[in-house]
């Protein structure tokens, strides 16, 4: 069965009926959907890959865990979902990955990690030693988004202990939520969709590990629009795409009741802007907090089924623009409406991707500054130092009453503006063994704390305090 | 210690993490406590220093201090505001206080008294007198009452007062006796001796308001239990020496007194102006300990100035944060140790206020003076809480010690404290600790001007508020919907 021949009335006919489970007259047909099956599974499968994480944190603790994968390219790129709180964890506690084919438990690929995407969600590996025919779907020739009730296949991988075979199940399309969430009915319940397909093999969605653990959450597949930006800045450039960001915060979507009192024309939706952060693209466009955001690049807002779906409509058109492209916002004031143009801007490094230090002398893991922790805390955007990220339970940083957020200033009298000062600083301090090392921090929004740090007992010898979590997907089935 | 409701149970039992409250019915708590009250427990710990004298002696010097200050001793039933989640409530507790003086004012504990809107004192002939608040200090944990002086007249012929006595000579294992009415049980007397003449309790708060960085305490092990809050600490003098205040249900004999040295000096000024000020200058000492090496000094020499609070007169004076500061208006200082502290935040403090101080401070090896102007201290949560029913909100005002540490532009504004499920407020998403900037786009410049705000609009019987709101670094915009006055 090809392509074509599903097109056919007769072939939706047949496969509607088998995937009703009704006996049809002629079971010649029903041959044909089996057929039409076992054909992608032969060409999908071999491109399902499980790709076992070990993480590491900077204090030891180590936890292993399996993504499911998709091959996307020749040389063996892989995608795997990856979840926010995942991508929040420090770049450098992500050890080691290996890649595992279908029905091969023994032949592990050594793989490296080539990128993280966090508004796509998605990670991406390749192995170390790159391939040159792996067997691949291609995500770029992806489908449309499916009708309501259009025949769907997933395909996805069993578990390790079932030999990480390809498995199957038949299902429909559902609801689109929001252009980027699909539901797809009946569920997959037997492994991660990770390959959600047509009849005809075009790629439709991918699995959403976050909705598969959330219990109370409706199961959703992630539409192929929401994931080729990403697919494809890192076909091409192999590396984090620089994340598309103008330097908003607090966006609220506004209620009925604040449209009407600034007079918006009935059906028009608006966002209020809590904070425009200085120096970055809508300042310098003049918007100011408190204005109302009612249209982008000529395009008016939508109210969403949601209060959520109308800012994150609104984010997610953002986070599609590349970084440098102008964009028009539209802001409604003194009852008109007020065109803004600027180019979108790069959103400042995460804690995640910060550069990190670990001593194990003092129990104590810092970390590069970055916008974050200042904003937060209404701190200069230059403000020096590094910060205490985290601490060994009761190592010697710990017993001295050092805090995680504390930020770093003074080592031993000596200021610290960056880590490297923090790396050559501490490694002076400690080499002649001293009894103690004090250490001036910046607690909270102003106090300066004195942290004595006492040395040489044994109190360093302890269990290491539990790494934030890391990504859920271990618990996958 | 008060006394109420159970599921209102809010004592300074829970200050600090090591005296956390442990609810126990009350009758097994009495039942526990019944070997520790009985006076034959206090003849042994005051037969302890037996040269003093035989057993009759101490027993007649014990009648004697109960004799002189017991019939001074009261109980305080309080019909308090509180305010939870939005709604202003009347809360009722029980508490201890002791008349000082022949025009009936009675010293107890601000969380005793605080919020009250009516006190009810009962006397020792058992006549229950109204009296009015005259002035609180929660720094100190301190309450000043009047008695009504016509119910005075009416209802006692002859008013009992005690006699304040010197808490700086107590010495650990002197006997002491606590007077009060502990669960409300009338006319209590327990016994026991001092345990530590300088306890300190730092960082503290009872509601939210600061207490105890300016005062030590005596820790005794007469029994403290809640409602013996405000009671005097008695020595064998018939003198007052302290005003219990705490005490530990998880311990056992752990109770702590402000010492009226601390007391007398609060009553004079609530006596004289309702209020208590102290001078400020932005200073956050810490005790030297294990840090000389550090800041190269000698043991008792100077006390460290950890932090200097932003916009404060210490700041723009040219203080820095780790100066070591080593006299204040010429007079040494050193705290080696945390309990030293209160008495050198004192110093500041009990200047009046504008008052110019001259600071010797050290700096590596320079040693450099600073003259400093005080400024009046503030809390950082303001007492003029206030209820706006309509809106289901409560709200305070913003205090610049607040605005301080928040890194806000200004004091204008109020501070939400809470909200009412499912009124016009909550509806809005208005949260605890928002600041209302404005009414209306009008302004709001203090809980005054909000108070007229919301006032303008009641009468207006306005449908929609707008109102603009600060929360962290994020500003928002927020519409009040008022059913009620939609017909």
């Amino acid at each position: 069965m090809n392509a074509r021949m599903l097109n056919r009335p007769a072939a939706r006919t047949a496969l509607l009926a088998a995937l009703l489970g009704v006996a049809t007259a002629g079971s010649a047909r029903a041959d044909e959907l089996a057929d039409a099956i076992r054909k992608l599974h032969a060409r999908i499968g071999p491109a399902l890959v499980g790709v076992k994480l070990t993480f590491e944190s900077d204090d030891g603790e180590r936890r292993e865990f399996e993504l499911p994968g998709l091959v996307i390219a020749p040389d063996g790129l892989t995608m795997v979902p990856a979840p926010d709180r995942m991508q929040q964890q420090p770049r450098a506690f992500f050890r080691k990955f290996e890649m595992f084919r279908t029905e091969r438990y023994d032949d592990p690929i050594p793989c490296k990690l080539v990128a993280f995407d966090s508004i796509a969600e998605l990670g991406f590996v390749a192995p170390a030693k790159p391939e040159t025919s792996a067997v691949y779907l291609d995500l770029l020739s992806a489908a449309p988004p499916p009708e309501l009730g259009q025949p769907l296949i997933c395909f996805g991988m069993l578990p390790e202990s079932l030999g990480r075979r390809c498995a199957f199940e038949l299902t429909r399309g559902g609801p689109l939520v929001a252009e980027d969430k699909l539901v797809v009915t009946p569920w997959p319940t037997t492994f991660p969709a990770t390959a959600v397909v047509t009849m005809e093999g075009a790629f439709v969605a991918t699995t959403n590990l976050e909705s598969r653990v959330r219990i109370q959450g409706t199961p959703t597949v992630r539409m192929a629009s929401s994931l080729l930006p990403a697919v494809k800045y890192v076909l091409a450039s192999r590396k984090d795409r620089p994340e598309p960001w103008l330097g908003l915060a607090g966006l609220v979507a506004a209620s009925k009741d604040i449209r009407e009192f600034y007079e918006l024309p009935a059906g028009r939706a608006a966002i209020v802007v809590g904070h425009v952060v200085e120096g970055y693209p809508a300042e310098k466009s003049g918007l100011m907090a408190k204005d109302l955001i009612i249209g982008l690049n000529d395009k008016m807002l939508t109210i969403g089924a949601t209060e959520d779906e109308t800012t994150t409509a609104f984010t997610q058109a953002i986070k599609k623009c590349d970084v440098g492209q102008p964009v028009k916002l539209i802001v409604w004031r003194d009852k008109r409406e007020v065109p803004l143009t600027t180019q979108v801007g790069e959103m400042p490094m995460t804690p995640a991707k910060a550069e990190r230090t670990f001593n194990k002398d003092i129990g104590l893991a810092v970390r590069q500054l970055v916008f974050q922790d200042t904003f937060d805390r209404k701190l200069p955007n230059d403000q020096k130092g590094v910060i205490a990220d985290r601490l060994v339970q009761a190592g010697p940083a710990d017993s001295g009453g050092m805090q995680a957020g504390d930020i770093v200033r003074k080592v031993q009298d000596e200021p610290i503006d960056t880590i490297k000062d923090y790396q050559r600083v501490i490694e002076k301090a400690l080499a002649d063994k001293p009894k103690e090392v004090v250490l001036s921090v910046l607690r909270g929004t102003s106090e300066n704390v004195v942290i004595r740090i006492e040395m040489g007992r044994a109190a360093a010898e302890k269990p290491a305090r539990r790494p934030g979590k890391p990504a859920r997907p271990a618990e996958q089935p | 210690m008060t006394h109420h409701r159970p599921s209102t149970y809010r004592t300074p039992f829970d200050l600090n993490p090591d005296l956390r409250i442990h609810p126990r019915p009350i009758r097994n708590r009495l039942r526990h406590r019944a070997s520790a009250s009985c006076l034959s427990l206090v003849v042994s710990a005051v037969a302890a220093p037996a040269a003093h004298g035989s057993d009759a002696e101490i027993d007649s010097r014990l009648r004697e201090a109960r004799d002189k200050v017991f019939p001074a001793v009261v109980q305080i039933d309080v019909h308090a505001k509180s305010f939870d989640d939005g709604k202003k409530e009347i809360q009722r507790r029980t508490g201890s206080g002791v008349i000082i003086n022949a025009e009936g004012y009675i010293l107890t504990n601000f969380h005793v008294a605080h919020q009250a809107e009516k006190l009810i004192v009962t006397l020792i002939n058992k006549e229950r007198v109204h009296s009015t608040l005259i002035g609180t200090d929660h720094w100190t944990d301190l309450a000043l009452l009047k008695l009504d002086p016509e119910e005075l007249k009416r209802k006692c012929d002859k008013l009992h007062w005690a006699e304040l006595g010197d808490s700086t000579q107590m010495m650990i294992g002197e006997p002491v006796l606590a007077m009060g009415t502990p669960f409300g049980l009338s006319r209590t007397m327990t016994a026991g001796i001092i345990t530590n003449n300088e306890r300190y309790f730092s960082g503290d708060s009872i509601d939210g308001y600061e207490t105890g960085d300016y005062n030590n305490w005596l820790q005794t092990d007469a029994a403290i239990n809640p409602g013996n809050s405000g009671g005097p600490l008695v020595n064998l003098r018939g003198e007052v020496i302290g005003i219990n205040t705490r005490g530990n249900q998880m311990g056992d004999g752990l109770g702590f007194a402000v010492p009226i040295s601390v007391a007398k000096e609060v009553v004079r000024q609530l006596l004289a102006q309702q209020s208590v000020t102290r001078s400020y200058l932005g200073l956050q000492l810490k005790e030297l300990v294990d840090l000389e090496g550090h800041f190269g000094l000698q043991a008792n020499h100077g006390v460290l100035v950890e932090s200097v609070e932003l916009s404060s007169p210490a700041r723009e004076a040219g203080i820095q944060e780790e100066d070591v500061l080593l006299s204040i208006n010429g007079e040494k200082v050193s705290a080696r140790f945390p309990e030293e502290l209160p008495s050198i935040r004192r110093m500041v403090a009990d200047e009046p206020i504008g008052a110019e101080i001259t600071l010797a401070v050290k700096r590596r090896d320079k040693e450099l003076t600073f003259k400093v102007k005080t400024v009046r201290l503030e809390s950082q949560i303001a007492e003029d809480e206030a209820e706006f029913k309509e809106w289901g909100v409560t709200v305070r005002s913003v205090t610049s010690a607040h605005a301080r540490s928040e890194k806000l532009p200004d004091t204008h504004g109020v501070v939400v404290t809470g909200t009412v499920t499912a009124s016009p407020s909550r509806e809005a998403g208005l949260a605890n600790g928002d600041i209302i900037r404005s009414v209306n786009r009008t302004a709001v410049t203090d809980l005054a001007s909000f108070q007229k705000l919301y006032d303008d609009s009641q009468e207006k019987k306005e449908k929609r508020v707008l109102l603009e709101v600060m929360r962290g670094v994020t500003q928002r915009i927020l519409v009040l919907k008022l059913e009620d006055n939609d017909g």
